[in-house]
């Protein structure tokens, strides 16, 4: 039994591509093969493996990001997963196991599982960076994935 | 200028993180090692994951293609 996750995209930078300043658009894809072991191997409902779902090929984010004021404020509108930005640490996300991705009390409790890999949603994101060290994060997004 | 991040030829895990099926990641990170974005106008990226049932681990790899080049 095997997982396998092809993840590729792209980040289009139009400060440097067209002159557009604070500009960014990046679209992210997934293609997810093989089978989930949480299901035969597991029998429990927290998963085992941080990659699997169901076999497909799909867009996973698509957003648009305008930086303001020395990029001390960012807007980002779009598709979006919150658990790009939210909840895991980005040293969590070097593992698989599915103990380090989204945490269980998220896909338990929010509809069809919240916006999180391989599902997102509408949404926007403020970011307000006012010094090197701190920065706050507020989104608003679509309740329920499959709407 | 096209960058390539991680290891293609090796599967080995270094970390162990648990037991079971889940028991071992490896330490290279191609997500964590995407570069900035500065520097491109255009970047293309891919990665690709491996985990199978009898050692669950990270194949890793990340192919940037940064145009123009930084």
């Amino acid at each position: 039994m095997y997982t396998g996750l092809l993840n590729f995209g792209i980040e289009w930078g139009l400060e440097k591509a067209v002159g557009w300043q604070g500009g960014s658009v990046n679209t992210t894809w997934l293609w997810i093969s093989g089978k989930d072991a949480s299901g035969t191997l597991g029998g429990y409902d927290l998963t085992i493996s941080d990659i699997a779902g169901f076999q497909t090929l799909r867009m996973f984010e698509l957003w648009f990001q305008q930086d303001f004021w020395d990029d001390r404020i960012s807007l980002r509108i779009g598709q979006l997963a919150a658990d790009s930005k939210f909840v895991i640490s980005d040293y969590a996300a070097w593992f698989i196991d599915g103990t380090f991705g989204w945490p269980a009390f998220m896909y338990l409790n929010l509809p069809e599982g919240g916006p999180a890999s391989p599902m997102s949603t509408l949404g926007a994101r403020v970011a307000i960076h006012p010094v090197e060290w701190l920065t706050f994060l507020i989104a608003v997004s679509q309740g329920n994935v499959y709407d | 200028m096209t960058s390539v991040y991680g290891n293609p030829n090796s599967l080995d895990p270094v970390t162990p993180v648990g037991s079971g099926l889940a028991a071992e990641a490896t330490t290279v990170d191609w997500m964590g090692m995407r570069p900035e974005s500065e520097g491109c106008g255009l970047e293309v990226f891919a990665g690709y994951t491996l985990q199978r049932s009898e050692a669950t681990r990270r194949v890793g790899w990340r192919l940037v293609r940064c145009t123009p080049g930084s």
